[in-house]
C-alpha cells in the first residue's frame, strides 16, 4: 500500500506524456497536459501523508493531535492554481495558433514558418 | 482499514485520467477532465488536504471544462468545419 | 474504519466508478448525465467522509460540491446543448437518486451531530444538493 500511491502517480505522468506525444488536436494536448500536472499533486500530497494522521486545520482539531505534512499541502496548492493558470494561457495559444495558421493538428504545424 | 478508501480513490483517479488521455475530441474530453477533477479532490480528501481539494474542486470541475469547450467552440467558428 | 468509511468507500468504488464509465462512453447526452451524477455522489462522499473521520470542517467541502457541481453541468448543457438528445439515457436516475440520497445521508448526520449549528449546515447543504439537482435534471432533459 504505501508504493501504491507513488505507482498511481507514475502511471497518471506516463498516460498524460503518452496522450500529448500521439495528440492530433492541441486542445485535446492541453487536456493531457493538465493530466499530467495532476500526477505531481498526487505525488505531492503522497509524499506527506501520514498513516492515521488528521489534516493540519486546527479549527476543530486539537493542537496536539497528529497531521500529515502542511508544507507539501501549501506546495500542491500552488501548483493546482499555477496549473490552472499555465492551462488558460496555453488555450489562448491555440485560439491564435488556429487564427494564424488555420489549423490545430501539430502534425500540419512542423515547419517554423520565418 | 482507512487505506481501503485511499487505494478506491487512487484507482479511481487512474482510472479517469487514462479515460482523459484516451477521449481524442476536445469536447468530450472536457467532460471526462471534469470528472478527473471531482475524483482528485476526493483523493486529496482522503489524503487529509482538505484545503487542497477545495481549489481543485473549483478549478477542475468547472473552470478548465469551461476554458475547453470555449476554445472548441472559437476554433471551431475561425475553421468553419463541422465536426 | 467505521460504518461512515466504509459506506464513502462504497459509494466510490460503486458510485463514481460508473459514473466514470458513462462518461467515457457514449453519447453527449448521456456523459453529461454521469457528470452530474458524479457531483451529487461526490457530495455525499464528502458528508460520510466528515462524519467518519470526525473533522466536521470536511462539510465545507460538501457544500462547495452542492454549488459548483450544478453549475459545471450547467455550463456543460449551455455548451453542449445542441449535440445532447432530447432525452437523454439515464436521466430519470438524476431526480430519485438525489431525493433519496440526500436525505438518507443528511438525516443519519444531524442525529450523529446532535443539535446546533453543525446540523443546521447540514440540513443547508441537502436542500442546496436537492435544489442544484432539480434545476439540472430539467436542464439536462430539455437538451
Amino acid at each position: 500500500m504505501s508504493l501504491l500511491p507513488y505507482l498511481i502517480a507514475g502511471w497518471i505522468f506516463l498516460a498524460g506524456i503518452h496522450g500529448m506525444a500521439t495528440s492530433r488536436n492541441l486542445i485535446h494536448a492541453v487536456g493531457c497536459l493538465a493530466v499530467t500536472q495532476s500526477s505531481t499533486y498526487v505525488l505531492l500530497l503522497s509524499v506527506g501523508y501520514r498513516k492515521g494522521a488528521t489534516a493540519p486545520v486546527f479549527a476543530d482539531a486539537p493542537t496536539s493531535a497528529t497531521v500529515v505534512d502542511p508544507v507539501v499541502q501549501a506546495l500542491a496548492l500552488t501548483d493546482v492554481v499555477v496549473g490552472a493558470t499555465v492551462t488558460a494561457l496555453l488555450l489562448a495559444l491555440v485560439v491564435q495558433t488556429a487564427k494564424r495558421h488555420g489549423t490545430v493538428d501539430p502534425d500540419e504545424l512542423s515547419g517554423l514558418k520565418g | 482499514m482507512d487505506d481501503a478508501v485511499v487505494v478506491a480513490a487512487l484507482v479511481l483517479v487512474a482510472a479517469a485520467a487514462t479515460a482523459a488521455v484516451l477521449q481524442r475530441d476536445p469536447a468530450r474530453q472536457a467532460i471526462v477532465l471534469s470528472l478527473l477533477g471531482l475524483s482528485l479532490a476526493a483523493l486529496f480528501t482522503v489524503l487529509q488536504a482538505p484545503d487542497v481539494g477545495l481549489a481543485q474542486l473549483a478549478v477542475g470541475s468547472a473552470v478548465t471544462p469551461l476554458m475547453i469547450l470555449l476554445t472548441v467552440r472559437k476554433v471551431r467558428q475561425r475553421k468553419g468545419r463541422p465536426k | 474504519m467505521n460504518w461512515w468509511l466504509a459506506a464513502a468507500c462504497a459509494l466510490v468504488a460503486g458510485g463514481l466508478g460508473p459514473c466514470l464509465w458513462g462518461a467515457a462512453r457514449g453519447t453527449a447526452g448521456r456523459r453529461v448525465v454521469a457528470q452530474n451524477m458524479a457531483t451529487l455522489l461526490l457530495c455525499l462522499v464528502f458528508l460520510l467522509l466528515a462524519q467518519g473521520y470526525g473533522r466536521p470542517s470536511y462539510v465545507d467541502l460538501a457544500l462547495v460540491v452542492a454549488v459548483l457541481g450544478p453549475a459545471g453541468t450547467l455550463v456543460f448543457t449551455r455548451l453542449l446543448g445542441d449535440e445532447m438528445e432530447a432525452r437523454p439515457p439515464g436521466a430519470r436516475l438524476l431526480t430519485p437518486a438525489v431525493l433519496v440520497g440526500a436525505p438518507a445521508t443528511v438525516v443519519p448526520m444531524c442525529v450523529a451531530t446532535g443539535p446546533g449549528r453543525a446540523s443546521v449546515k447540514l440540513v443547508f447543504t441537502g436542500v442546496l444538493l436537492i435544489a442544484g439537482g432539480a434545476v439540472t435534471s430539467r436542464a439536462v432533459r430539455r437538451g
